[in-house]
């Protein structure tokens, strides 16, 4: 019994990471249409950040996480101006894939050259002394992910710029026609989305430590959770990210860890192919 | 076409010289191993060209099958005492039959959601390495296989990579200079134009990607006897990553800007100790580089150098005549009664005699949400005959067109070709059954050729198979050879022969258009679809195409016009339909249809 609560709770923990990371993708998607491939490289910023600046510079915790937001929001800044503004003009649509698969590359190597090949320790941000399943690290994701989720929610529909960020993502040109500013609704949309994949990554900094190449697993199983819940939906983020931890867990536990990838692949694809829109896609997946 | 193929041949035989003399020029072993391993990743990338640079499919995952003809061969060696001979085609089968599992189902994903299914599979391989150790030996590794003999020397085994690459690259060349290498451009850069022209969009992306995957797993076995140990770490997704740029920087939809950027790239991090270090963050420079400046890879710096001279020469006057001749001359049994080109048709299409081998669509309907864009509608055309549909915009023409050829599904209707029913059939049956269309903007094929754009026409029917195209088989060269002439005789006709070998994106509008035309008549179909044909040009070119389109009626061919000049229609039209929200609003001869009221308050808007 108590192996099948740790496999649950690890499960939540983890797939509220994968959540935070579809997040990432939601908001990124929302206002120009691109998937981009640096989604794992933003979570992985946040949990290096967070260990360079809290573990290495001795920060104190409140500064050292807003260093970190910032971090995060310069390299979805980063996102946007080099990897999607240039692209997403032109006729081709697929070259955003390239770009930002170049830019994730460009944002994970140098992180491996000063920061180092090794995962390192991450500090002790919820305290030190807490025992097995008691631990915050388990916990603290879901609680982030869920007030993100109604954060944004609150923004979307209580604010004036969160409307024009609706707007943008339901017709770019009639938003511009109302006077919108599309560009800069776009570029913070994506610094926007820095900060929440950054957030992601440090809040599950004690999980995956500070290791410069998780990127790629967040950036496949965010967008897992995402074609679970169905891109565009929030909520569907969450609870994809949740059933995608939950049974990547129990993968490993039933199967072992080798085969987790491959159920995560087979989970992938059967969604896709199945229900394209995801169980709570609000938008369908766009023929090509 | 002959345009500096000396030159090229001058090159390439200087370029297989130093590769076969290399053992006796290279200053050490080392760099006999670096050639041999790029001369192994030129292996995989010749299969890989076909289907990133020609297809357009983004498989960002390959080094998952490279890893699996690498641990296959190892691991039949060592664990079952295999033949390193045997296991190196075991190898290629297993690449192949992964790529075929692999493909089957996300081949069917839209593009970013396939990349990412391959990304995903490249880290299953690897997880899968690492974890089976009882069997891959885990991160501690495998011997790779070593050959006997000859092959199992350092030179030998470079003569041994030499060869084979040398054989692949020659299949893949053959592939791709014949119809299944046009075919592969035209699903890459139009899949609706691939699907009009009969191309088997699916299959043919499975088949390639299939391909890719066997000279994956061979290049992967090769990899294993090469470095003589293998680990999982060798194959990351950086290896992939190489792969990829190497091909996109070199150039999509050619052979030697790919194998030169393999060679190039994989060389810069041997020559410099800092780039080794950064060699994937240089990669990545380089993609973005090309991705936002040079989106059709360094080769097209050169192409477009040769381009500026193409742009001046225009198309002469089309021999109407001619072409008609060029249709007869090819002859459709199938097709109409062409000996009967005044045709009169006295009584309305519904109760027409000679109904046989018409195209008839019966009670169309279909929505998109709550617009209902074609409503109840039915329209007969007839071999021979030019029906013309007219309505305003948004009237539902195209829309029409577009359930003809199941290019949409019709909520409930259905259409039938002289008696068969095709309403089930996916577009490229329908094709292959006799019907062909032109697209509202011309979708010709800007990276081929204009004769090639024709060639793919005449190849729906005359075009050879995936793998017999990859071999130097007489009947494929002479088929080629058949293709050419055709579609050079039909440029003649459309007096487009002198332009024949530019590339067709130097083409004006209106020779869009009728390129268009022409690769519609090499498909020797029953029935033309034509999306406003008429659109864009100019009073003497409308003149033209309507004397063309006579002279494809009296070939015996039926000819469904959509156009918005409704004078044009008129004229040229034995029958018309007339749309409005969707709805036949009027039907019958010209005349009839012209004087109509509900035409007339349609077209006026009272």
């Amino acid at each position: 019994m108590d192996i099948l609560w740790a496999l649950l709770i690890a499960g939540i923990a983890n797939g509220a990471v994968y959540a935070m990371a579809a997040l990432t993708y939601n908001i990124m998607f929302s206002t120009s249409k691109v998937l981009s491939m640096t989604v794992g490289q933003l979570v992985m910023i946040g949990g290096v950040l967070g260990a360079f600046f809290i573990g290495t510079c001795n920060m104190p915790i409140w500064l050292g996480t807003l260093a970190v937001l910032a971090g995060g929001g310069a390299a979805g800044f980063i996102t946007e101006w080099v990897g999607v503004r240039r692209v997403i003009t032109k006729i081709e649509q697929h070259l955003y894939v390239l770009s930002t698969l170049a830019l994730a590359i460009m944002i994970q190597e140098p992180v491996g050259l000063l920061w180092g090949t090794e995962p390192r320790p991450f500090p002790d941000i919820y305290g030190s002394g807490w025992m097995g399943l008691r631990d915050p690290k388990y916990y603290a994701p879901l609680l982030l992910a869920v007030l993100m989720i109604i954060g944004i929610e609150l923004f979307y529909r209580r604010t004036m710029y969160g409307k024009a960020f609706l707007a943008v993502s339901q017709d770019t040109f009639a938003a511009r026609a109302r006077g919108i500013p599309v560009s800069r609704v776009r570029v913070l949309s994506y610094v926007f989305a820095g900060i929440i994949g950054a957030a992601a990554g440090f809040a599950a900094g004690k999980l995956t430590f500070a290791y410069f190449a998780v990127g790629h697993n967040f950036t496949m199983y965010g967008f897992i959770a995402l074609a679970l819940g169905g891109l565009g939906s929030n909520v569907g983020a969450l609870l994809g990210g949740l059933i995608l931890g939950i049974a990547l867990e129990a993968a490993n536990y039933f199967f072992g860890g080798i085969y987790m990838d491959g159920v995560a692949l087979a989970i992938l694809i059967s969604v896709l192919l199945i229900v394209p829109k995801g169980f709570f896609g609000v938008e369908g997946a766009r023929r090509v | 076409m002959n345009k500096g193929g000396g030159r090229k041949f001058f090159w390439g035989l200087i370029a297989v010289i130093a590769a076969l003399a290399l053992p006796w020029w290279a200053p050490n072993t080392y760099w006999l191993h670096v050639a041999t391993l790029l001369t192994i990743y030129w292996v995989i990338n010749s299969g890989l060209n076909l289907v990133v640079g020609f297809t357009g499919v983004l498989s960002v995952g390959h080094v998952g099958l490279f890893a699996t003809g690498a641990y296959t061969a190892a691991v039949l060696v060592e664990k079952a005492g295999m033949s390193p001979w045997l296991a190196l085609i075991f190898a290629g089968l297993a690449g192949g039959a992964v790529a075929v599992f692999l493909s089957l189902p996300s081949l069917r994903l839209q593009l970013f959601y396939f990349a990412m299914a391959t990304l995903a599979f490249s880290t299953v391989v690897n997880r899968l390495t690492y974890g089976l150790s009882w069997l891959t030996g885990g991160g501690i590794g495998i011997p790779g296989p070593s050959f006997p003999g000859f092959f199992g020397t350092d030179i030998g085994f470079y003569f041994l990579v030499l060869i084979l690459a040398g054989f692949f690259s020659y299949l893949c060349w053959n592939i791709s200079r014949h119809h299944p290498g046009r075919a592969l451009i035209a699903i890459r850069d139009s899949q609706e134009a691939a699907e009009a022209l009969g191309i088997s969009v699916f299959h043919l992306k499975v088949i390639v990607f299939t391909f890719s995957g066997i000279l994956g797993g061979i290049a992967g076995a090769l990899y294993a006897s090469l470095q003589t140990y293998i680990t999982p770490e060798a194959f990351t997704f950086y290896l992939s990553f190489y792969f990829f740029v190497a091909i996109l920087l070199g150039g999509r939809g050619n052979n030697i800007g790919p194998f030169l950027g393999t060679v190039i790239l994989g060389i810069l991090p041997e020559v410099s100790g800092p780039l080794a270090k950064l060699s994937q963050f240089f990669y990545g420079v380089l993609l973005l580089f090309v991705i936002l400046f040079l989106p059709r890879g360094i080769s097209s710096v050169f192409e477009s150098w040769r381009e500026k001279r193409e742009v001046d020469i225009r198309m002469s006057p089309p021999k109407v005549q001619a072409i008609g001749e060029q249709i007869r001359a090819q002859g459709e049994p199938n097709r109409g009664n062409a000996a009967n080109p005044g045709m009169n048709l006295e009584t309305p299409a519904s109760s027409a005699p000679q109904s046989a081998g018409a195209l008839k669509a019966v009670n169309l309907v279909k929505a998109f949400g709550n617009l209902v864009a074609v409503d109840q509608a039915s329209l007969e055309v007839h071999p021979g005959t030019i029906h013309g549909l007219i309505g305003p915009n948004g009237s539902g023409k195209t829309t029409i067109l577009n359930l003809v050829l199941g290019y949409y599904r019709a909520d409930s209707g259905g259409i039938h070709l002289n008696g068969q029913d095709l309403t089930g059939w996916p577009t490229r049956n329908r094709v292959i059954a006799g019907l062909s269309r032109t697209f509202q903007t011309p979708k010709v094929l800007g990276e081929l050729t204009v004769i090639e754009n024709v060639m793919l026409g005449f190849g729906q029917r005359e075009g050879r198979g995936f793998f017999p195209s990859s071999l130097p088989l007489p009947s494929i060269r002479h088929a080629e050879k058949r293709m050419r002439q055709e579609s050079l005789k039909l440029l003649e006709a459309f007096g487009m022969a002198h332009m024949a070998y530019h590339r067709a994106d130097t083409l004006q509008h209106s020779e869009e258009r009728f390129l268009e035309i022409a690769r519609a008549l090499a498909q020797r179909p029953k029935f033309i679809l034509m999306d406003e044909p008429a659109g864009g040009l100019s009073a003497s070119e409308i003149e033209i195409l309507g004397r063309i389109l006579d002279q494809i009626r009296r070939a015996g061919i039926g000819i469904l016009l959509v156009e918005h000049h409704a004078d044009f229609v008129f004229q040229v039209s034995n029958l018309v339909t007339a749309l409005d929200f969707g709805k036949v609003i009027a039907q019958g001869r010209p005349a009839e249809v012209q004087s109509d009221e509900k035409v007339k308050s349609a077209y006026l808007g009272t």
